[in-house]
This record gives C-alpha cells, sequence and structure tokens, in this order.
C-alpha cells in the first residue's frame, strides 16, 4: 500500500517537476496540413491520468494545437485526481459519445485495458501513450517520446562529447528503484564501455530525488576522486545539487554535468557552465504525435518503421512490439538545454 | 558510575561511529578534515531536527511518518504563500509562518488520536498521504527556485569556514544552533518535566499512567504539537540550505529518520529513548552514507549495512527482554 | 478490639442476572491481617472492587474512618487511606525503582518540572518504611516479582494507606520471596495498617491471617479468628465440599518390571547435570527443587523442546533420540506446561478444537478431509471423562475458569495417550477444589498405566500423588526419598535447606 503510494507520487513529481507553468514554445505545426475538409468534422480526445497536473496542461496545449493544424475537434479529459476506474469512466462515456479517436494516457495500464478494448470495438482508433507495457489488442499504437534507451545513449555522447570520450564519471539516479533512471543510466554506461574505452565508470548515487543528497554526495565524491571527469544526472534535481558542489570547488571548467533538467532548476548553473547540457522531453509534442498518428489511421494511411510523423522530435520514428505486444513507436522527441538555448524553454 | 556509562546503548553506538570513521579514514585519508565534519553535520541539521520532533512521539508509544509531510506542507505553503505577497525580508518570518502552521497539522493530528482513540500509526499514514497532496493539488506540483532576497546567502552562512583542497571553501553552518537549541530543550523537557516523564510513563504502561493521574490526552497533545513545530523548522531549514522549495521535500524519507531514531536506543514501542542516542543515530546513518561513497563501496550496500546494523540493535533488546521473560515465567512456576 | 477502619454492611451487587455478592459484610480492623479467601467466582473480586470505589454496591452501606459512604469513589478511597495492590503492580516497567516509588507524590505536587533529588529523596523515605534496600536506579523490569511487589507495596505506604488490599500478591513469587512478603506484612500490621490478603492458597492463609473470611458464590460462609482454623475446614467452606486428602490410595507398581522411561547421565549445560532416573509405568515420579535447580529444564528436555546436550533417554527399553518436540510426542511423551495459558491453549478456540488438536491425524479422511463428527463425538468423550465444566464444548476457552483450562490442556495430552506424561506445577494458580480433582485425575492416569513425570514445588502436592520424590539442587539431583519416607515437614525442611546451599 504504501510503496504504491510513493510510486505514485514519485511519478507524479517527475512528472511536475518537469512540466512548466509558464507557456512553453508550442511545437511546430505539422508539415503537411489535410488537404480539405472531411464532410463530418472528426472528434479526437485524449484522456490523461488527471488534469490537476501541470505536465498534462502543457500535454494539452499540443492536442489543441493539432486541432487547429488539422481542423480536428480535438480536446482532453480526465479525473481531477489519479484515478483508474474515473478514467475508465470517462473512456466509456466518449465510446458513447461516438468520438472517432482516444489517446489514453492510463494511470493503471492494466485497468484501462478493457475499456480500450471496448472503444476499438467499438471502431474507435485508440492510442496509448506511457503504455508500452499494455497487452495486445488492447491499443491499436502505443507513442513514446523516445525510447529509455536512446535516451541514455544520448545523454552518454553528449558527455563524453565533453570529456573528450575519457576520464572518471559517476552517475545519479533518483533511486535505485526507479526503473526509468537506472534503464537510462545502465544504457549510458554500457554505450560507454562499448564505444569510450578510455571513460571509467565509478559508481551510481542514488540523489533520493533530493537536490541536497546530490550536492553532499557530489562532495564526497569530490574529496575521493579529485579528477573526476564526468557526471549524468536522472532526476531533474540532480545535475544542480551537483553542478552546486562543483561550482564551489571552483571545478567548472573540468567537471562535465549532464543529465535530465529544465532551465526552472538548472538555468542559473547553465549560464556559469557548472551544468553543462540539460536534457528534457515536451509532453505538449507527444500530445500532438498522439493525435497525429490517430489522424493517419483514420484516414487510411499505414505507420511504417523510420517514417516522419510531421512532429518535432518524430521525424523518424522506430516502430517495434512492445512487450505485452502492442506495437510501440518511439521518437526522438528530447530536447536539449544549454546556455545558448535556454531562452527557448522558458519551464 | 563510568562503568554504568559504558554499558549504555549511547555508548555503544558512540564506538562504532568511532570505529566507523577511523575504519574509513584510514581508506580514504581526506575523511579526516574539518571540512568534511563540517560538511557532515550540516547534512545532518535537518535530521537532527525532525528526528527530535519524532522521539517524543516515539517514546510515549507513537510511531509517526506523516512528520516529513508536515515539513513539506508548512514550508512549501509558506514559500508560495510569501512569495505571492512579493516577500523579500529574512528567515525568520518564515519560520514563525511555517512554525504556526506545523502546530496546527500537529494539534490536528493529536486531536485525531486522543478524540477518536486512533493508532498513530493509522493517522500518521493518511497525513503522510493528505500533506503531501495538499501540496500538490492546492499550492503547486513544481519546484520553485525564487528565494526573496534577504534570504539568498542564508545557504553560505557559516559560524566557522574551512577550506577544503578538493571541495572549496566550506564550513560549520549556522543553523546547526536550531538542532543544538532544539536536542537541549527536548532533552530537558524528556527529562525534567512531568510531561515528559508522562511521555515514558505512557509508553511504559499506558493504562497505569492513567490510572495514577497523568493528564494523558494533554500530554499526547504536546508530543504532537511539538513533532509539528519542529518538522516545519527542519522543513523551513532545508530550503534555505537547497535553496529551493519542493512540495514533495523528504518524501522517500521518513524510514531513513526513523531508522536512526531507533539506531539511538528508541523503541518502536514507546517507553525508551534518548536525545543523545538520537542525534547518534543520526549521525551513524550519515557517517554511513558518507563512508561507502569515500571507500567506494557501491551504493547498493548502503541499504544492506543499515539493515543489519538495525537487525543487530533491534534484537538486543529483544533478546534480553526474552531472557527476562523466560526467567519470570519461571518464578512465577515456582 | 482494634479499631473498625471499614466496615462494609449488607452489601449486594449484580451483573445482569448473575449475582456477584448476596447481603455480605466484611469487617477490616486496625492491626490485623484479615484474609479472603474463596474459589474463582466466589465474589472476591467484586467485593475488592466495591470497597475500593471501582464498583458502586446495588444495596448496602460502606463506613470507614467513621464516614458514612453509599457509593464510594476511587478518588474518595484513596483519600480514606484504601490501597489494592493488584496483581499487575501498577508499575511502569521501563522507568527506574526511585521514579516508579516517587510518580504519585510528583503528580500530587502539581508541580511541572522534576526534581530529581527529591525524587531520590522520596524513594529513600519509601524505602526506609518497609526496611527494604532497592538498587533506586535500577529498571523496574529487570527486578523481579518480588523486588516489583515490595515497590507497589511503598507506593501505597506514601500514599498514607491505612488499609492495603493485596490481590493473590504471592502468584508470582517464590517460596523464599512468600516469606519475605509475609515479613514485611507483619511490619505492616505492627504498625497498626490493616492487611487484606486476598488468596486461594490455604497453606498461606494458615500461617498469616489473623482472621479468615471465606466467600462462597456471593455469600460469607465463614468469618471467624483464625486460631483452631484448619486447612481441611477452610477446604470445606470454601468448596461445601469435604477433600479428603488423608486416605488416598497409591496404586501399586510392579518393582520387578522394566521402567517406561529411563534417562541416564542427562546434561544440558547451563542447566542440569548427569541426571539419571527411573520411571515405571503407573508410578508418579515427583521432581522438586526451588528456582534454578533445573527442575524445569530437565522437563523441556525431555519434552525435545530444550535438547540435553548429552546423556541417554530410553523408553521402554530402547534407546531414543529427543532433539525436538516431534521426536518426544512419536515416543510417546506428552507435556503439559507450567503456564497453560500462554503455551498450552488457544484461548480464542473452542474446547473441543482444543482437546482434538494434537490428533488430529487420526480424523483425516480421505482426500485430506476432517470426519467431523468422529473428531466432535471424541472431544465430548473427553470433556465428560475429564468433568470439564462447560455447557459445550463449541465455546471458546478463555470462558473456562482456571481449573477447568488446566483439565483442557490435560485432556489434549491425554486424548493421544502418551506412555509418559510430564506435568510441571499443573495446579499452579488452580484454587483448592479443582486442585483436588487434578490430584484425583494423576492417580487416575497413573491407574491406566502410564508413567507419571510430576515437576512441582507444592509439597502436600508431592506427597499426595508422588511414589517417589526428586530433590534437585543447582542442576543435580540431589536426594531421592520415597514417599513413605518422609514426612512434609521434613521434604518441607530439605528444601529450605537446599534453598541456603544454593544462595541466589
Amino acid at each position: 500500500m504504501k510503496k504504491s503510494v510513493f510510486m505514485v507520487l514519485s511519478v507524479l513529481v517527475i512528472a511536475a517537476m518537469l512540466a512548466s507553468c509558464a507557456p512553453a514554445a508550442t511545437p511546430a505545426p505539422a508539415t503537411q496540413a489535410p488537404t480539405k475538409a472531411p464532410e463530418k468534422q472528426l472528434v479526437f480526445a485524449a484522456v490523461v491520468k488527471s488534469i490537476a497536473f501541470n505536465w498534462f496542461k502543457r500535454l494539452e496545449e499540443g492536442v489543441l494545437q493539432f486541432g487547429k493544424d488539422y481542423g480536428v475537434k480535438a480536446f482532453m479529459e480526465g479525473p481531477s485526481q489519479v484515478d483508474s476506474a474515473q478514467q475508465v469512466a470517462i473512456i466509456e462515456n466518449l465510446i458513447a459519445q461516438g468520438v472517432d479517436a482516444i489517446c489514453n494516457v492510463p494511470y493503471g495500464v492494466p485497468e484501462n485495458e478493457p475499456a480500450q478494448k471496448k472503444a476499438m470495438d467499438a471502431g474507435i482508433i485508440v492510442i496509448g501513450h506511457e503504455a508500452a507495457t499494455a497487452k495486445e489488442g488492447t491499443l491499436h499504437y502505443d507513442v513514446e517520446a523516445f525510447d529509455n534507451c536512446a535516451y541514455g545513449e544520448e545523454m552518454m555522447k553528449e558527455l563524453a562529447k565533453r570529456t573528450g570520450e575519457e576520464g572518471k564519471y559517476i552517475q545519479f539516479v533518483g533511486s535505485l528503484t526507479n526503473a526509468s533512471h537506472n534503464e537510462w543510466q545502465d544504457c549510458a554506461k554500457a554505450y560507454a564501455e562499448k564505444n569510450y574505452p578510455k571513460m571509467q565508470f565509478i559508481a551510481k548515487y542514488e540523489s533520493k530525488e533530493d537536490m541536497e543528497v546530490a550536492y553532499n554526495t557530489m562532495k564526497d565524491v569530490l574529496r575521493t576522486h579529485p579528477d573526476i571527469k564526468g557526471v549524468l544526472g536522472s532526476a531533474a534535481g540532480d545535475v544542480v545539487g551537483a553542478g552546486r558542489a562543483i561550482e564551489e570547488a571552483g571545478l567548472q571548467d573540468k567537471i562535465a554535468v549532464v543529465g535530465t533538467s529544465i532551465t526552472s532548476y538548472a538555468g542559473e548553473l547553465l549560464k556559469t557552465g557548472a551544468v553543462d547540457l540539460a536534457m528534457a522531453w515536451d509532453p505538449a509534442t507527444a500530445g500532438y504525435a498522439c493525435m497525429v498518428v490517430a489522424y493517419k489511421l483514420i484516414k487510411g494511411e499505414k505507420i511504417t518503421d523510420g517514417m516522419d510523423l510531421g512532429v518535432p522530435g518524430y521525424e523518424k520514428i522506430i516502430l517495434r512490439k512492445g512487450v505485452n505486444g502492442v506495437p510501440v513507436i518511439y521518437g526522438s522527441a528530447w530536447i536539449k538545454i544549454d546556455a545558448s538555448n535556454m531562452d527557448k524553454y522558458p519551464f | 558510575m563510568l562503568k554504568k556509562a559504558i554499558r549504555t546503548h549511547e555508548f555503544i553506538i558512540f564506538l562504532i561511529l568511532v570505529a566507523l570513521s577511523l575504519v574509513v579514514g584510514i581508506i580514504n585519508p581526506a575523511f579526516f578534515s574539518v571540512s568534511t565534519l563540517f560538511d557532515t553535520l550540516r547534512a545532518s541539521i535537518v535530521y537532527f531536527i525532525m528526528s527530535f520532533g519524532v522521539l517524543p512521539l516515539m517514546i510515549a508509544g507513537g510511531v509517526d511518518i506523516s512528520f516529513v509531510a508536515i515539513a513539506a506542507m508548512t514550508s512549501y505553503t509558506t514559500h508560495m504563500f510569501l512569495l505571492k505577497l512579493g516577500y523579500e525580508g529574512g528567515t525568520l518570518l518564515y519560520f514563525f509562518i511555517a512554525g504556526a502552521m506545523g502546530l496546527l497539522a500537529g494539534l490536528l493530528m493529536g486531536f485525531l488520536v486522543t478524540r477518536f482513540n486512533l493508532p498513530v500509526f493509522n493517522v500518521s499514514l493518511a497525513l503522510y498521504t493528505m500533506w503531501y497532496g495538499f501540496n500538490l493539488f492546492f499550492i503547486g506540483a513544481t519546484a520553485n527556485f525564487d528565494l526573496p532576497q534577504g534570504t539568498v546567502g542564508y545557504y553560505a552562512r557559516f559560524l566557522v569556514t574551512a577550506k577544503d583542497p578538493y571541495v572549496g571553501q566550506t564550513g560549520l553552518h549556522v543553523s546547526i544552533i536550531y538542532a543544538v537549541v532544539v536536542g537541549v530543550f527536548v532533552w530537558w523537557l524528556l527529562k525534567y518535566t512531568i510531561i515528559g516523564r508522562g511521555l515514558f510513563a505512557i509508553g511504559g504502561n499506558k493504562e497505569v499512567a492513567i490510572r495514577s493521574g497523568f493528564n494523558v490526552n494533554f500530554i499526547w497533545m504536546v508530543a504532537f504539537a511539538l513533532m509539528g513545530v519542529l518538522s516545519a523548522i527542519a522543513g523551513v531549514t532545508q530550503g534555505f540550505l537547497s535553496r529551493y522549495f519542493n512540495p514533495v521535500l523528504f518524501i522517500t524519507q521518513p524510514l531513513d529518520v526513523l531508522a536512526g531514531i531507533i539506531l539511538g536506543g528508541a523503541s518502536i514501542t514507546g517507553g525508551r529513548g534518548t536525545v543523545i542516542g538520537t542525534a547518534l543515530g543520526v549521525l551513524l546513518i550519515q557517517i554511513i552514507n558518507r563512508a561507502l561513497i569515500l571507500t567506494g563501496i557501491p551504493v547498493q550496500w548502503q541499504k544492506l549495512v543499515v539493515g543489519i546494523i538495525l537487525v543487530v540493535f533491534t534484537s538486543i533488546p529483544a533478546i534480553r527482554a526474552q531472557r527476562a521473560r523466560r526467567l519470570r515465567r519461571t518464578t512465577e512456576a515456582a | 478490639m482494634a479499631e473498625d477502619l471499614l466496615r462494609a454492611e449488607h452489601i449486594s451487587k449484580r451483573f445482569g442476572g448473575v449475582v456477584a455478592l448476596d447481603d455480605v459484610s466484611l469487617t477490616i480492623r486496625a492491626g490485623e491481617i484479615c484474609c479472603l479467601v474463596g474459589e474463582n467466582g466466589s465474589g472476591k473480586s467484586t467485593m475488592i472492587k466495591i470497597i475500593s470505589g471501582v464498583y458502586t454496591p446495588d444495596e448496602g452501606d460502606i463506613y470507614i474512618n467513621g464516614h458514612h459512604y453509599k457509593r464510594l469513589t476511587p478518588i474518595e478511597a484513596i483519600h480514606e487511606g484504601i490501597q489494592v495492590i493488584y496483581q499487575d503492580f501498577s508499575l511502569f516497567p521501563n522507568l527506574t525503582v526511585a521514579e516508579n516509588i516517587a510518580i504519585n507524590e510528583l503528580l500530587a505536587s502539581g508541580k511541572q518540572v522534576v526534581d530529581w533529588k527529591e525524587v531520590e529523596q522520596i524513594a529513600r523515605e519509601g524505602l526506609a518504611r518497609i526496611n527494604a534496600s532497592l538498587p533506586l536506579d535500577a529498571v523496574v523490569e529487570t527486578l523481579p516479582a518480588a523486588d516489583r511487589q515490595l515497590i507497589a507495596i511503598i507506593k501505597a505506604l506514601l500514599a498514607n494507606a491505612r488499609i492495603i488490599i493485596m490481590d493473590e500478591p504471592t502468584t508470582a513469587l517464590t517460596q523464599r520471596e512468600i516469606q519475605a512478603l509475609f515479613n514485611v506484612i507483619r511490619e505492616l500490621k505492627q504498625r497498626g495498617l490493616a492487611i487484606l490478603f486476598v488468596s486461594h492458597k490455604l497453606n498461606e492463609v494458615m500461617e498469616i491471617a489473623d482472621r479468615t473470611v471465606i466467600f462462597r458464590n456471593g455469600k460469607k460462609v465463614l468469618d471467624q479468628g483464625a486460631a483452631g482454623l484448619d486447612i481441611p475446614t477452610m477446604a470445606y467452606y470454601m468448596t461445601g465440599r469435604r477433600l479428603d486428602t488423608s486416605a488416598v490410595t497409591f496404586e501399586k507398581i510392579d518393582e520387578t518390571a522394566p521402567p517406561l522411561l529411563r534417562v541416564e547421565g542427562l546434561t544440558l549445560h547451563g542447566g542440569f547435570y548427569d541426571v539419571s532416573f527411573e520411571l515405571k509405568a503407573h508410578e508418579v515420579l515427583g521432581v522438586t527443587g526451588l528456582l534454578g535447580s533445573g527442575r524445569t529444564e530437565l522437563a523441556l528436555s525431555l519434552f525435545g523442546a530444550l535438547p540435553a546436550d548429552a546423556g541417554r533417554i530410553f523408553i521402554e527399553g530402547k534407546e531414543v533420540v529427543i532433539r525436538s518436540i516431534t521426536d518426544a510426542v512419536a515416543h510417546g511423551i506428552g507435556y503439559v506446561p507450567e503456564d497453560r495459558i500462554r503455551e498450552g491453549l488457544f484461548l480464542d478456540q473452542p474446547i473441543a478444537d482444543n482437546i482434538t488438536v494434537t490428533l488430529i491425524e487420526r480424523f483425516l479422511r480421505r482426500l485430506g478431509l476432517l470426519d467431523l463428527r468422529t473428531k466432535s463425538a471424541e472431544a465430548e468423550r473427553w470433556i465428560r471423562h475429564l468433568e470439564v465444566k462447560t455447557p459445550s464444548g463449541e465455546l471458546p476457552v478463555k470462558t473456562l475458569s482456571g481449573g477447568n483450562q488446566q483439565r483442557v490442556v490435560l485432556a489434549k495430552w491425554i486424548a493421544r495417550s502418551p506412555k509418559v506424561l510430564i506435568l510441571n506445577g499443573p495446579t499452579v494458580g488452580v484454587d483448592v477444589g479443582s486442585k483436588v480433582e487434578i490430584h484425583e485425575l494423576i492417580r487416575q492416569l497413573a491407574h491406566q498405566g502410564m508413567g507419571i513425570l510430576l515437576i512441582s514445588d507444592d509439597i502436600p502436592e508431592l506427597m499426595q500423588t508422588c511414589h517417589r520424590i526428586l530433590l534437585m539442587r543447582a542442576g543435580r539431583i540431589a536426594r531421592e526419598f520415597r514417599r513413605e519416607e518422609i514426612t512434609e515437614q521434613a521434604l518441607n525442611a530439605e528444601l529450605v535447606a537446599a534453598a541456603t546451599v544454593e544462595s541466589r
């Protein structure tokens, strides 16, 4: 019981931490607008875990933008609190209304499967997001911003670029039990072992999602390994805590810091160079991409590996079968924030 | 007198602390530096304050995990409120507002426990979720970095500074004073007041405490109020030290804090515990955290090490109790 | 004639339809030890609660120190100097001796800050009142029951008690501790306090009482000076039956028969050393000794709970290895524990299930199903056979009285028909009526051919049931007596002598 509370809260927190309250750049308009308005206007609905979070407010912006660009009536719904039962009720309601497509971000993946299947049986296109583990036949497609492993490798490439592909590096994860964080970092490490033989892995540390912990840990790392060259962060505060310790030691030019974060967290340190690169992703483009996939299916187009969805980060999608059989579309929709472009991502 | 002190739980913890420090220092001489000491103390300050708040409750037999949520709720709400008002002053107002909120939160919990006679742990589990939920739904879900002008430099306000060849300048942070003052106050309360002795009495035998004429509900309320206020102080202190206010501050850490208190000799069933022991327990966990980094032992080991020490320490009193029980049983048969 | 401190007159109390006390009067006088005796459910506890203000009587009057009360509150009772020492002593196990003694006075003073010098001062005064010496800074839970009781008495004295009521005060005490307690009680009496000593242990009552009051079924059946009262008379008033203990017939033992159980050189380090004895069929062998003499460890060893380190055990001439309780049960050894409630019974489960739990495999039918009808018939048979007083075998065991609970434990083991039955203190905490019946039952079992090892320090009990008695001292068998060779007094003297040698 408690564990699940922890999990839910930490999932929400990561989401919330990465989300913005300020308006951010909306995704670029689609390259190909629909040729002519259909006789009957299409109705697309996005259903999310809860509308109470900024993360999903941001996702809604993408959904609305899609509606404008494609002339589709697109909107977002969701429970006021995270609750699978309420979410299922909303989907049932949408089936009754006869919408043309649903993009669902399920809170509990298995709990939502029967409702999704029911919608498919009713002739509705159902696309999932953050549901790569769904069972075959309960979604037409699932859309993910990126493959966790590819994201980790990208992080590693950026770090290696800055350390001259050599030297000691450490990793931070929010917790050793956070699946995404650990997948990023494990893939990053594997990539380094294969491609950068001169880089030396020291350790993976837990920041407990607390930048003060990252800060204290980094200080001890500096004492133990004064010749450290690189730091990879996972939780949004990791690079900030590490960056502060590095800055206080006056080593901002000697140590490269790369990791998941956003401007509101790492902005100051990006400016001073204590943090070199923050990587993140934008829920708005995910929402947009989700809608585009549904649109293409309604128009009878086929989704193929390597195709261009016309959404930034989804220009060359990877199509793969998920662990439980649902076809999953991966973008490469990460954004990279550094001192030069941080004004473009003011969240 | 000395002999007796040597047999206390506190002394054993102290020995472990010294032994561990020696081992770490031999492996990595960087550990033996004033700056490491200052950094360790700085990292411990908020845990000292929080565990001093939870200790009296635990002595009375109440196990709480909502204190971390109170720390998060009071500090984050206070910060967002003052931010809206455009407050640019110092830290003191934060402590007052958050402290008052912590007091109310503690009294609310005390009311639920005493009025409806609910188990403390159950109530705390509910409130733990509720206070974090309160932050996320009503106040905001994002961490905030905009500190008032008057508080910006607070994180680096040191009583004494030390230069370290590896990490630059560091120092003994002023907020250690809060931890010391709070520690002395709680120590005095536990040892020299009827309320404090009442906490021990309730933890030892609640029925007899009532029969003896302790005002049990009042004593409970004091313990909850203290827990609320100290959690709030810890939350605000952490906000200033880490230079941001976090709606889910400490969310993964209640058990680490409780582990420190239990290592320090307090019993989850109540009746025992000291301020000194608690402080040493908190320090021990901090040192273990650092030891693994400084000696290069994989971090996965950290939980295992803390776990093993906890198992050993919690079973010592249990084994003693068992022996006493067996003795008593034989006595009764005679 | 001493002054009447308390008179409770024509007290009646009903709980629902049950009459707990029926027109009972009780007088307590200064400088007198009054023993209140009765079986469980006779109304003793109700009376204590009425004169300490916990219950309000339905009818009757209470006069204390000349004040008349129709209804008495606990606070009034305390103000009138009435202090009850319950069996749990009402102490804080985690606090020191000094603080436990001083805490009431601290609370009464209304001060909010504790002066530890004052605490020590109060504690010293308290200890001085009964000339006791206890380590002031010892934590109470580490002390033996006797010391905890002293603290409870001191607390009562410090509360200016004039009447001290002791509810079964000797339950948790050893023989020597009981003597020490009696000395304290006599001392208090000398100082003019009134003692109400509530007990069902008649030998203790014999020893300490100035006046004996006996309740039976909510009525007072006897109230007279101790002089001239003997145990059989008291037992008669308590139970309403003549309990004849003089004319016990003992089972004849075939001396030539091979022993049922033979133990050679059995040793458990820290428990007992080099213990050898034989037990024949039909024989009841007593094992006695003081606390720490190793008697309980020996019993647990034979039952496999504390396997012995060295030595050999033979059952019916065959050597057996007993490393666990399962081994012991397989070899036909049964054990009835000293603390029947904690070790022997599932209190919330029905009586019938408790009896049949050790032979559950007997009722297994195909597919692992239980034959419930045979099972309940078997349970009924035992309930009748051992005369367990209950309207139904389906009631939980906790509804039974102590004596009847002990019968259920016995039934549970006897139902397996063990060859050797070990009984550890079978009548501890059992009232005199049930005690006699349990003794009769033991003799009956021996008659049926069982060999019985009876661990006890109740001398009359040993004398009335055992053929031979082994006296253990410091883990070794010090002496062996045949019942015919020794008197109760001589055995008692031996036991006490053992105590002086051992001196803990």
